[in-house]
């Protein structure tokens, strides 16, 4: 038998209620991510792109649908996902290390060797000389490399991104692209990204999947070819192939 | 004059260290000719007949008001009373005002069924509970420490309420996101980051408290500094109202700048 994907989604439907209004976010949503794929959504703002993402992390609860994590129901936040949002959240009282650690200390995983693990992974993002500086001496590419490192150190299998470098610029989100693109491939992670940049979506995912609408639903999928997906982010980006895909991508993305 | 330099980069950096020292000199210098100056103007306008001493007293008169208390020691036994009335009723109100706050915070239901309460507590004048506290809980220690600890606990809660929930959202969606539960996102989140806020309710609460213990020993009539100047108005001896007074803004000062230095060395860390 195959194992069951790493996400399962079926026909989810989510809504958000006020006093006034009822707003559905994403109608009957179905797709499935398979282990060690990395899959982009991209789509106008507004079309629940965020809403799906929130709701793998298990933030709250979906009004309707299924969502599962390697063939299993979720019912909350599960230690298999790690969450990354374009807000680093680095906690402002805390030193770079103790953030890093934040996510193994909630989960009461900070075992000396996962500890280690944190510490190596820091040195490997280039931060090894500020961890026991506070995130308001960093910069913002620094900041976010440190989200980074705190939303690997507790070895999801899969990491849920939602736009952590679009507040980045240019340099910076390529040289985290290529740090997190190294450090899935090196464990063969699962990734769900969340991003309105088209070239981001490419460069660095495996299958696009564009959203539309409102309520918003996925209207196509685009896989991106071999020559690509073995390439660095960087590289990937002055492949001729990568030019096709993205004149592809756009014109889906601005269909009605 | 090196020490005046010190830590000097560069001949222009020394003299604008130079220029910095010169200038907080000369502050200090006229600060203290200020208070020299206003402390003459009122012996002398006593002595001369421009200011009526019996109403307004004078500094040797206080001075000597003062060495009388000493010398019966009855004076430190005021202040230590009234010292110790307020660092209790500053401590144990600013601890149950957060106290309350994070029981109201760990339950918005509950919250909303406190709000009115709360708000018509807040409204309330917590002064005119004195009675109140003096028949129950007699003439003493107890009723001026209840109305020191009535006067700032509401304020604290409301205050510090206010400030847990207004913690960024993004730190709360991310605890959840690793799973934390809500006592640990109030010990991890909530409580640190309201630390600044907390700080500053206690420079708050210091003058409250003052309030409270002034007006608790006014109404009991027993010891301590509020006593001596209802005691002092009673019986016409204004010099013991206005030694009472000084005595009372020196103590205040005191504890406000030891908040003071708190704040310096925890409340503004990272900002």
């Amino acid at each position: 038998m195959n194992s069951p994907p790493a996400v399962q989604i079926e026909n989810l439907t989510h809504a958000y209620f006020t006093k006034k209004e009822e707003v559905t976010a994403i109608r009957s949503v179905s797709f499935s991510v398979d282990e060690g794929e990395f899959v982009a959504l991209v789509g106008p703002s507004g079309c629940g792109k965020s809403t799906i993402l929130s709701l793998i992390a298990g933030i709250f609860p979906a009004t309707k649908g299924i969502i599962r994590l390697f063939g299993k129901k979720i019912d909350g936040p599960s230690f298999r996902t790690s969450y990354m949002l374009q807000k680093d959240g680095l906690l402002e009282w805390r030193t770079v290390e103790q953030n890093m650690l934040f996510g193994l200390q909630i989960q009461g995983q900070a075992t000396p060797d996962k500890i280690a693990k944190a510490r190596d992974l820091l040195e490997k993002m280039g931060l090894k000389h500020v961890s026991h500086h506070y995130p308001s001496q960093l910069s913002g590419g620094m900041r976010q490399r440190v989200a980074l490192v705190r939303t690997l150190a507790v070895e999801p299998d899969i990491l849920l991104l939602d736009e952590p470098f679009s507040a980045l610029d240019i340099q910076n989100k390529i040289l985290l692209e290529d740090l997190l693109a190294r450090a899935l491939k090196e464990e063969n992670k699962t990734a769900l990204l969340v991003t309105h940049d088209l070239e981001e979506a490419i460069a660095v995912g495996d299958r696009i999947l564009v959203m539309g609408g409102q309520p918003g639903e996925i209207r196509h999928q685009i896989h991106v070819p071999e020559e690509l997906r073995s390439l660095p982010p960087l590289k990937a980006r002055s492949h001729p192939a990568f030019r096709v895909i993205f004149e592809e991508l756009w014109r889906e993305v601005e269909k009605p | 004059m090196k020490w005046i330099k010190k830590g000097e980069a560069s001949p222009e950096h020394a003299a604008y260290l130079r220029r910095l020292y010169i200038r907080t000199v000369w502050i200090w210098l006229i600060r203290l000719l200020l208070l020299l100056g206003l402390i003459w103007g009122w012996e002398w306008g006593a002595n001369n007949g421009w200011i009526d001493p019996f109403l307004f007293s004078s500094p040797s008169r206080i001075w000597e008001q003062a060495n009388q208390l000493v010398q019966s020691g009855a004076l430190f036994h005021h202040i230590f009373m009234t010292s110790a009335e307020t660092i209790a009723g500053f401590i144990l109100g600013t601890a149950s005002g957060v106290a309350l706050a994070t029981l109201i915070w760990s339950s918005s239901f509950l919250s909303r069924v406190l709000d009115p309460y709360l708000v018509v507590i807040n409204s309330m004048p917590k002064v005119a509970l004195g009675p109140l506290f003096i028949v129950t809980m007699g003439a003493g220690f107890p009723s001026i420490l209840a109305m020191a600890i009535a006067i700032t606990i509401i304020i604290t809660t409301l205050v510090i309420h206010t400030s847990f929930q207004s913690v960024d959202e993004s730190y709360l969606i991310l605890a959840r996101s690793f799973g934390a539960t809500r006592a640990q996102i109030f010990r991890t989140i909530i409580f640190p980051a309201s630390i600044p806020d907390i700080i500053a309710a206690l420079k708050v609460n210091v003058g409250l408290s003052w309030v409270g213990v002034i007006v608790g020993e006014f109404l009991v009539s027993k010891e301590g500094l509020g006593y001596l100047i209802i005691y002092g108005f009673q019986v016409f001896n204004l010099n013991l109202v206005m030694l009472s007074l000084v005595i009372v803004a020196i103590i205040a000062t005191i504890m406000y700048q030891l908040i003071a230095w708190v704040e310096q060395k925890w409340g503004r860390r990272h900002s």
